[in-house]
């Protein structure tokens, strides 16, 4: 891959904020505390958070990538997928089964959504497949929640959630949030490696490009779709179990979704490398304003700097960092 | 395309007929939560034509509409609380008098609505199809979280307005008169918008949905047309937000939430992308869904979604198409 410039002077410029605009608050304002380690362990919180927030963009980007479709039922995956672990969980099945029972469902997921909704709609507007994926949405929101409860349930995987002190004891790192970022960056690695190398994933790109032309020189368009929304379906539910057992299950789960968009925005759609590390940008600024910024100004910035961050970044790169330039076809 | 003018008149007419005869068909059946209902249909109607707007005519596919009712709701319902309270609106840099004149703080809220809609729009639009939802829903975004730390206005719990804007002659605290006066704000939208569709400025807009480059290259501005489109959809959307804040008596951030823009998106597909009258149908459907619905499930998005993609795949002009005829292609 081709790294523009502009892309890493951008990329370093955010860098040196990052540090420099903390550390000058800690110098100017003598009600905000600065010193190194403490802004590491900030920043490192919010660059684990934000492999989580990566994770979640992943889903996007996948089907974008593969499709040409925005999957906006991506939030409601991740919440239906942890409904059902955790409700098969209750009936009693292990652990392990309910997660292999739950890749099984997620798995028909995307063989129905092939069959039932994209198979009829080959090579129709994009806006279209967009709705659709609205129609997804509602049905998948309101089914996990019909059938497993709208309470909120707990999914507790027996993994350490006690802090932890790093570096000679000066820096507090979360043992849950360390895990949580190794297996969301164990599952992107590969994920990357697939679609960069492999058969299919070169197939997948190809179907990104041109539906007609992929199916022209004889790549099967159902199997790709299946394979797409199938995968899809496994980052949702790593999500789901990660952000689930950190949050509960509960409806409010389909709406970090919402935390993707900034991602997505800042990264560019097209790109894995661009959800990894846009999702490290946006975690790492949020906790770094919250922490060092947000006290100057009363606090709450933490919901909406995303945002702010994404916007920011668009006004220099309309595409995203890592987006496929923007060509107009005529 | 099978389009029969007969079939399009009876149905705008049935439409018709029956929400000018609504309240006298409430008060006959003895229900007066038809009126309440339909008043919302009506206000809802009014947001969703005016995304449709941009959705259908101009193929700027906004996921943020709800900010701009949500702006719209939000000035009626600052407003009010100034007045309940006694306080001045703005002490500096002049003194400026909260008001509570339906005349005076409507106008004013499409105003802002549509200045908001231009800001938004002019960095939206640099950008189209995919980025342009995702920008539009960033922005709606921030004024929801905006809106959440409004703490002087109630912050998540929003604002209770005391009572319904002042107008001369009619009591907007009446239901039926509030509900006329719905249906005539929605009329003179659809009329308008009529107008601007068929108008040289809608060609010119419609003309870039189909191919910008080429309405560029006949020497039409046509970023300036857009933001133009996009600000009158935001003023739309205002008056939208106004009527609600008036009718619900309360305004909070729920309003400016981007599942509130979804459900628009949802009402203009149903009734009909570029259909103008279709979103009424969308409005109507989805609410009386809703209300029809949530008496058997709380979940009862379980069958709009299945319901949506059959509109999605089945009848791609959605109910407004299916039932005047036009139905099938994208015209």
């Amino acid at each position: 891959m081709r790294i523009e410039k502009s892309v890493i002077f951008i990329f370093i410029w955010t860098l040196l904020l990052m540090v420099a605009i903390p550390w000058t608050i800690g110098k100017v304002s003598s009600n905000i505390f600065f010193e190194w380690p403490f802004f590491f362990e900030v920043a490192i919180g919010g660059l684990l958070a934000g492999v989580m927030y990566s994770l979640v963009a992943l889903g996007f980007v996948l089907i974008f990538k593969a499709s040409g479709v925005f999957n906006f039922a991506q939030g409601a995956m991740v919440l239906f997928s942890a409904l059902t672990l955790v409700g098969l969980n209750e009936l009693g099945l292990p652990m392990w089964l309910a997660i292999i029972a739950t890749l099984a469902v997620m798995l028909l997921l995307a063989v129905a959504i092939e069959r039932v909704v994209l198979r009829s709609l080959v090579n129709q507007e994009h806006i279209i497949l967009f709705m659709a994926t609205i129609g997804i949405t509602y049905f998948l929101d309101g089914f996990g929640q019909t059938l497993w409860g709208s309470e909120v349930k707990i999914l507790d995987l027996g993994i350490p959630n006690n802090p932890g002190l790093y570096f000679d004891g000066k820096i507090l790192i979360n043992d849950f949030d360390l895990v949580a970022a190794l297996i969301a960056g164990l599952l992107v690695i590969g994920l990357a490696l697939f679609f960069q190398y492999t058969r299919i994933g070169r197939a997948l790109r190809a179907v990104a490009d041109d539906h007609q032309a992929a199916l022209s020189v004889g790549i099967p368009l159902k199997h790709i779709w299946v394979i797409v929304w199938a995968v899809a379906g496994i980052v949702a539910l790593v999500a789901g179990i990660m952000w689930g057992s950190k949050l509960g299950v509960q409806f409010s789960l389909a709406l970090i979704a919402l935390k993707a968009l900034p991602v997505l925005i800042l990264g560019g759609f097209t790109s894995v490398p661009g959800a990894i590390i846009g999702g490290l940008i946006i975690g790492a600024g949020e906790k770094l304003a919250e922490v060092f910024v947000a006290p100057l100004i009363g606090g709450g910035i933490e919901d909406w700097f995303a945002y702010m961050l994404a916007l920011a970044f668009l006004v220099f790169r309309p595409q995203g960092l890592f987006g496929e330039k923007i060509i107009e076809r005529v | 395309m099978s389009f029969s003018p007969f079939r399009r008149r009876l149905v705008l007419g049935t439409g018709l007929t029956i929400l000018l005869l609504l309240p006298a068909m409430a008060s006959f059946a003895g229900d007066p939560y038809l009126i309440t209902l339909f008043s919302r249909i009506l206000i809802y109607a009014l947001a969703a034509v005016s995304l449709d707007l941009i959705i259908g005519y101009g193929g700027m596919v906004s996921l943020g509409h709800a900010a701009f009712v949500g702006i719209g709701a939000y000035v009626v319902g600052i407003l009010s609380f100034h007045v309940q309270d006694g306080s001045l609106l703005l002490s500096w840099p002049f003194e400026l008098q909260a008001s509570d004149a339906a005349l005076l703080v409507w106008p004013a809220a499409v105003l802002i609505s549509a200045l908001m809609a231009v800001l938004i729009g002019s960095v939206s639009l640099r950008t189209s199809g995919l980025q342009f939802i995702m920008i539009t829903l960033a922005f709606a975004q921030m004024l929801f979280y905006l809106a959440v730390s409004l703490e002087a206005y109630g912050g998540d719990d929003g604002i209770s307005i005391w009572s319904r804007n002042r107008l001369p002659l009619v009591d907007l605290s009446d239901d039926s008169s509030f509900y006329y006066i719905c249906l005539v704000c929605l009329l003179v939208f659809l009329y308008l918008s009529h107008r601007l569709v068929f108008s040289r400025f809608g060609r010119v807009v419609r003309g870039a949905k189909q191919n910008e480059l080429r309405m560029q290259s006949l020497g039409f501005p046509t970023y300036r047309y857009k933001l133009v489109c996009f600000s009158i959809a935001g003023a739309g959307g205002g008056l939208a937000g106004v009527l609600i804040a008036n009718q619900n008596e309360f305004v909070s951030p729920g309003l400016l939430h981007w599942t509130h823009s979804g459900e628009l998106i949802v009402m203009v597909l149903l009734g009909g992308m570029g259909t103008l009258f279709g979103p009424v149908f969308g409005a109507a459907a989805l609410l009386l869904m809703e209300e029809l619905l949530s008496a058997y499930t709380e979940h009862w998005m379980v069958f709009l979604g299945p319901f949506l993609i059959l509109v999605v795949l089945f009848a791609k002009r959605g109910i407004y198409g299916w039932l005047s005829g036009a139905g099938g292609n994208h015209a």
